[in-house]
């Protein structure tokens, strides 16, 4: 069975990543997980400065979802090379460090940074982060934009260049078309969804900064349907992402045309959640007879 | 460190042990681990997504003889609502150990040791693991009034002082009022250490300050993946970083270290 998944030139083993912000820089799972099952990992977004991230609290649970306001917390690029690349490097796992910045020149000297390491696969470029005042999805709602940070990251680097899309615009497929003229060879689909909590009994929002980050099951059935639709409009591959739990969830976007997926939320859950997505797409390939999962988006009727 | 591990242990009890409050007791089913007081474990309640996170608990005992993990609960929505209706036998899914016990400890102080609220478990297992080695701390509990007092292993302890905000047993106050009444001689070279609501632990925090003796608290956060992954568990602290996770600095910090408000 070939489970493998190009992009731009570069082939991942698996199609089940783990996403941005929801497995740190790896180690913190070291203890729970087997990684020859999980075949990139999005690492926790790096920016050229170490952040402290949002005011708190910064998550609060909702139905089957969680909203989260954590605003990039990291530890900058210089420690990011100098103490999480040398555990990352030594996973069987790609991995992709997720780049964010306040402006077009700070993601590309992220990017300039991390060049020098040999143990990043490829770059996730966070235009979605709904949490950040500068930056983010301000990037990520506009084509122009999009188009223009991605030909400037695009000169900047050989390595794959993945585009994470935000769901909150009308037309999602707008700036995924964007992200493949500006030269992207990818694009994970999708970022967390603008939600709001109100504590009704102190009349007053959860989250500091009043609106927060959708994840998990609530936001997958949105997730899947701007996967299609990008899918549609794009000819480079799709990474669909939100709320997958299990293998049939997973399947649902390859189904719906991604090429590979992430879990997010979902690792919170259940750590180990990434083999069973992974043990659950080979069944269901093998089921099918297929000898390629790329096969699946074309059983879809 | 002890590592944390992932498995599916086995309840062995789930029972009342004052109002609301639950103590559950657990096997890890053959898999071997060796919590310390003041490390918590996560559950997942459910198979469904709602609720959908693990939901964090401190260790209140860990018996090396029968390897039994027991947690304190408190029925407060709807994940605790579900633990209630758990039996004896129910598989659990549980992450453990994790988070920083409580550190600091000097031989032959006066440690005392505080509790209110939730914040019993971890207290009179830090209380019998002290004992353990020889020490011989002050147990100080505190409630509204004598029926939120559990029915627990140590807290009926005659070492253990009770305190309630109505007098109906024990001292009639806040544990920081009984401490007002111990004698300087007590508070030389103490340290305390406190589990409960946060009104009670700054309060602690300030009287330690008053004292110049030294003081640790558990903390609680809203926690998503209880690994230090995701970055949501943070409280203010001071110093360069503005911010900690209590699943992974914490749970319990030094007083002095916490950003108080």
């Amino acid at each position: 069975m070939d489970l493998s998944v190009r992009i731009g030139g570069k082939t991942l083993s698996g199609p089940v990543g783990v996403a941005s912000g929801t497995f740190g820089y790896g180690s913190e799972y070291e203890a729970l997980i087997d990684f020859s099952k999980i075949s990139a990992l999005f690492t926790k977004a790096v920016t050229l400065l170490p952040r402290p991230g949002n005011d708190i609290p910064r998550m609060v649970e909702t139905p089957s979802g969680i909203l989260n306001s954590i605003g990039l917390a990291n530890v900058g690029v210089e420690r990011f090379i100098e103490d999480k690349m040398p555990f990352l490097s030594r996973l069987p796992c790609a991995v992709i460090p997720n780049v964010a910045g306040s402006t077009a020149e700070e993601y590309g000297a992220v990017i300039e940074r991390l060049e020098a390491c040999a143990g990043v696969w490829g770059y996730e470029i966070n235009v979605s982060c709904p949490n950040v005042k500068h930056g983010g999805m301000a990037f990520g709602t506009d084509p122009v934009l999009v188009e223009q940070l991605t030909l400037y990251l695009r000169e900047k680097t050989k390595r794959p260049l993945i585009v994470k899309l935000t769901p909150n615009v009308t037309d999602v497929a707008d700036i995924a078309r964007a992200a493949q003229n500006g030269g992207a060879d990818a694009v994970s689909c999708v970022n967390t969804l603008v939600g709001m909590a109100i504590d009704v009994k102190k009349k007053a929002f959860v989250l500091p900064g009043k609106t927060g980050g959708l994840s998990g099951p609530a936001i997958r059935p949105v997730g899947v349907a701007m996967t299609y639709a990008v899918g549609c409009a794009v000819g480079v591959p799709v990474i669909g992402i939100g709320g997958i739990m299990n293998a049939d969830d997973a399947l649902q976007y390859l189904l719906a045309g991604a090429s590979a997926i992430q879990v997010g939320t979902g690792n919170f859950v259940d750590p180990s959640i990434t083999g069973r997505v992974y043990a659950g797409i080979v069944t269901f390939c093998e089921r099918e007879k297929l000898s390629c999962v790329q096969d699946l988006r074309l059983l879809v009727r | 460190m002890e590592i944390m591990k992932h498995y599916s242990a086995r309840i062995v009890s789930n029972s009342l042990c004052c109002e609301d409050m639950y103590e559950m007791q657990f096997t890890a089913h053959g898999v071997e681990i060796a919590p310390l007081p003041g490390q918590f474990c996560t559950i997942r309640v459910s198979q469904t997504t709602s609720p959908l996170l693990r939901r964090p608990f401190a260790i209140s005992d860990f018996d090396v003889k029968t390897m039994i993990t027991s947690m304190v609960y408190k029925k407060c929505g709807l994940a605790t609502e579900i633990l209630t209706g758990k039996n004896p036998g129910d598989p659990l899914d549980v992450i453990a150990p994790l988070g920083n016990s409580f550190t600091g400890f000097k031989q032959g102080a006066n440690n005392i040791l505080v509790a209110g609220g939730t914040g019993f478990g971890p207290i009179l297992f830090w209380n019998k693991y002290l004992h353990g080695l020889g020490e011989k701390p002050v147990m100080v509990l505190g409630c509204r009034f004598k029926a939120q007092l559990p029915a627990l292993a140590g807290a009926a302890s005659p070492a253990a002082v009770l305190c309630t905000d109505d007098g109906s047993a024990g001292f009639k106050g806040t544990v920081v009022e009984y401490l007002r009444t111990l004698k300087t001689g007590l508070l030389d070279k103490a340290a305390l250490y406190c589990c409960g609501p946060t009104p009670m632990l700054k309060a602690c925090h300030e009287f330690a300050l008053e004292k110049n003796i030294e003081c640790y608290v558990s903390l609680e956060q809203v926690m998503a993946c209880g690994v230090g992954a995701c970055m949501g568990c943070a409280v203010k602290i001071k110093g360069e970083n503005p911010y900690a996770r209590v699943c992974t600095e914490g749970p319990t910090f030094n007083s002095r270290t916490v950003l108080w408000t």
